[in-house]
């Protein structure tokens, strides 16, 4: 055991290399930027990868996760709302390695545009949170965050304050490092293809799980309870309870917060024993409002007189209300009518060449090849949101696998090309599949930067590829397997990152369109 | 009491969310009010859609309460039978008795069985609209079937298609007719 001054900073980053992790990712941004900057001087040989953006930040960390890996992801409040897409769909999805987000919040906005608190958007995602009221708990809550991670399977959200990132404070350690997980691949679509059917469910699960994340909330050391004074208790969480902590009489009760979903029993002890509660919380007033919730004459979502997902609708406003409701029963067995591809689509025979192809891991994008997810093609093995085909597939190739990413000519405008430039700054081994129907198909055929209707200028996969130096091939998809086949064998095997773009305009907006 | 709530329950490309805004539009003429919402999804790509009109002299929810609806309007009886659960006990339930194809292998007696278990009116509402000229013009034959439950006389109707179907207008009044016909005859 020893004592280092580290800032909480650098105490996240040792809590990470400790906790095993294998990739850290970040973009930078102040108070946060530190953690990955302290990674890579830390000699500890975990590979950083400073990215185009935090949404690519985190795409990366959820590829290297999905490979088993721990990894580590860190930026500012304000780079959370870029990778919210990705942070909150991998609630639904899960995680395989552990996956700590380190968020660094700005009270009072010494280099920030605004304050905001990223408890709420923890409790939003409905994910776990630790904050830490000092280094020596960023350090400790790191570890923590890695192994509640990979016990949930669920992301954890570190809430980290300037006054932590750039706090110094002894921390004390020990040498022993955790080892790196095995790299496997776990295909599981169910999970990680979160197209609406799956989701539902998902979300069932996720709402359902709450509780087991309560129950772990409850068991941390980081909540402390002392029950004295009946007259005053005051609640504290984080750097918040350090300023308490300056001027507590010893008298007064007192409940130290670290953890979220807030420890409810711990809670509610502390609100039938005192007359009076002063809350203390940096940023929002999110414990104080849960204290309200406490109150067993509000009756809601919270105590399930209504369900927490899907939309609400008369029937459980009537149930909720106690009023007569009865209906004939559903019909059981009926058949499935499951959506397809359109006859004739190119998508079908891309996909098919792909399938043959067989490579260890697809990840897919959103769009009408989606499809690709089920039978009877079931190829594409994640979906997460716009963009994380490449997103993810740098983390995974990061990881020493090598993947497809599959996304459509309208989704790589509108998120791929972000990660498609880090593939190209890493050096990154994997190929991108764009699916080119020339057209925005999904959404009823909107048009694509690459039109040159009414004077546009066209801004084509040829233009941005080169531009970007991806080296690329252009395929019919309607061309005889054997060739197509060779084709992509050849794109597969070449160094990546490499892109194929099999081009296939849609034939049912095309239809759509002469008819108009 | 002038409120009628309907859900249409169909197949990608079966015109179902035009009959929903037909209705409502017919009401909208009569001085009631109308909410309709609707499912679609992948329906582009031949998935299940339904849609829910509600019209009356004040519509509050956009949604429709299992086991109140009263007309339920099938542009395909598998389809139809999927939402059940909606019509109230003494709703009408009116469908085509053509299939919409499906990949997954079934038995269409099966379904046309439950269908008449549950009071369904069946037309062959696709034959129908062959007769009338138009084979996409089905769901307007379901139309004129269901007409006869409305508050409003047929003619209001024919007055909405009139102002709102483009093409094949003498067809689409015809097939209209067809349908309302064909209730007549099984009444």
């Amino acid at each position: 055991m020893s004592r280092q001054l580290w800032t909480g900073d650098e105490a996240v980053a040792w809590g990470a290399i400790q906790a095993g992790c294998s990739l850290s990712a970040a973009y930078p941004g102040t108070p946060a930027s530190e953690i990955q900057e302290a990674i890579g001087r830390s000699g500890s040989g975990v590979p950083i990868y400073w990215c185009i953006n935090e949404k690519v930040a985190y795409e990366t960390a959820l590829g290297a996760s999905y490979a088993n890996q721990r990894a580590l992801v860190s930026m500012k409040h304000v780079g959370l709302n870029v990778a919210m897409d990705p942070f909150v769909n991998s609630v639904f999805t899960g995680v395989n390695g552990g996956l700590v987000l380190a968020v660094g919040d700005d009270p009072s906005m010494y280099s920030s545009q605004n304050e905001q608190d990223s408890r709420l958007l923890a409790a939003f995602a409905k994910t776990f949170c630790l904050e830490p009221s000092d280094p020596q708990e960023a350090f400790t809550m790191t570890q923590t965050a890695f192994e509640i991670s990979e016990r949930l399977r669920l992301p954890v959200l570190l809430r980290l304050v300037t006054r932590v990132c750039y706090g110094e404070g002894s921390v004390a350690t020990d040498s022993t490092r955790r080892p790196v997980n095995e790299t496997l691949l776990r295909h599981d679509r169910r999970r990680w293809v979160v197209v609406p059917s799956h989701a539902k469910l998902l979300h069932k699960e996720l709402n359902a799980r709450q509780r087991e994340l309560e129950a772990i909330s409850e068991d941390l050391p980081f909540n402390e309870i002392h029950l004295l004074s009946k007259e005053r208790g005051i609640i504290a969480s984080g750097v918040a309870y350090a300023h308490v902590r300056e001027h507590w009489n010893g008298a007064d009760s007192l409940l130290k917060i670290g953890s979220y979903p807030l420890p409810r029993s711990l809670l509610k002890r502390f609100l039938e024993h005192c007359q009076e509660i002063i809350v203390v919380e940096e940023g929002e007033p999110l414990v104080e409002r849960a204290l309200a919730r406490l109150d067993p004459k509000v009756h809601g979502k919270l105590d399930g007189t209504l369900p927490r997902e899907w939309e609400m609708t008369p029937d459980l406003v009537a149930q909720a209300l106690s009023l007569p409701y009865s209906h004939r029963p559903a019909e059981v067995g009926l058949p499935p009518r499951y959506p397809g591809f359109c006859v004739g689509c190119g998508y079908n025979r891309a996909f098919a060449a792909l399938k043959r192809l067989a490579p260890p891991v697809v990840t897919g994008d959103i769009g009408c090849y989606s499809l690709a997810a089920f039978p009877p093609l079931e190829v594409i093995d994640t979906i997460v949101c716009m963009g994380a085909s490449i997103g993810m597939a740098l983390g995974l190739a990061y990881s020493g696998i090598k993947p497809v990413a599959v996304l459509g000519d309208s989704t790589f405008f509108h998120s791929g090309l972000p990660p498609m430039v880090d593939a190209v700054h890493n050096r990154a081994d994997l190929l991108v599949l764009i699916l080119d129907n020339e057209i925005t198909a999904m959404t009823g055929g909107q048009p694509t930067p690459a039109w040159d209707n009414d004077g546009k200028a066209p801004v084509t996969l040829e233009r941005v590829l080169g531009g970007l130096g991806v080296p690329f091939q252009v395929v019919n998809p309607y061309h005889p397997e054997a060739e197509l086949d060779e084709v992509f064998r050849q794109a597969y095997a070449q160094p990546g990152p490499m892109a194929l773009i099999s081009r296939s305009p849609c034939l049912t907006e095309g239809k759509r369109r002469k008819a108009a | 009491m002038n409120k009628v709530d309907v859900v249409i329950a169909g197949v990608g490309g079966q015109g179902n969310l035009l009959v929903a805004g037909l209705i409502a539009k017919a009401a909208l003429s009569q001085g009631l009010e109308a909410k309709r919402s609707e499912i679609k999804g992948l329906a582009q790509r031949g998935g299940s859609v339904q849609s829910l009109v509600r019209i009356g002299e004040t519509v509050w929810s956009p949604l429709i309460e299992q086991g109140s609806a009263d007309i339920l309007l099938g542009l395909e009886p598998v389809e139809a039978l999927r939402y059940i659960q909606y019509l109230a006990p003494i709703g009408k339930a009116i469908a085509s008795s053509n299939f919409a194809t499906n990949p997954v292998s079934f038995s269409q007696e099966e379904i046309l069985i439950k269908a008449r278990k549950h009071g369904f009116f069946l037309l062959p509402a696709t034959e129908l609209a062959k007769q009338a000229g138009s084979v996409q013009s089905a769901n307007i034959v379901l139309l004129g079937a269901a007409s006869h439950f409305f508050p409003f006389p047929a003619e209001v109707f024919r007055q909405v298609i009139e102002e709102n179907v483009k093409r094949f207008l003498e067809e689409n009044l015809k097939a209209f007719e067809l349908g309302r016909q064909a209730i007549a005859i099984q009444q």
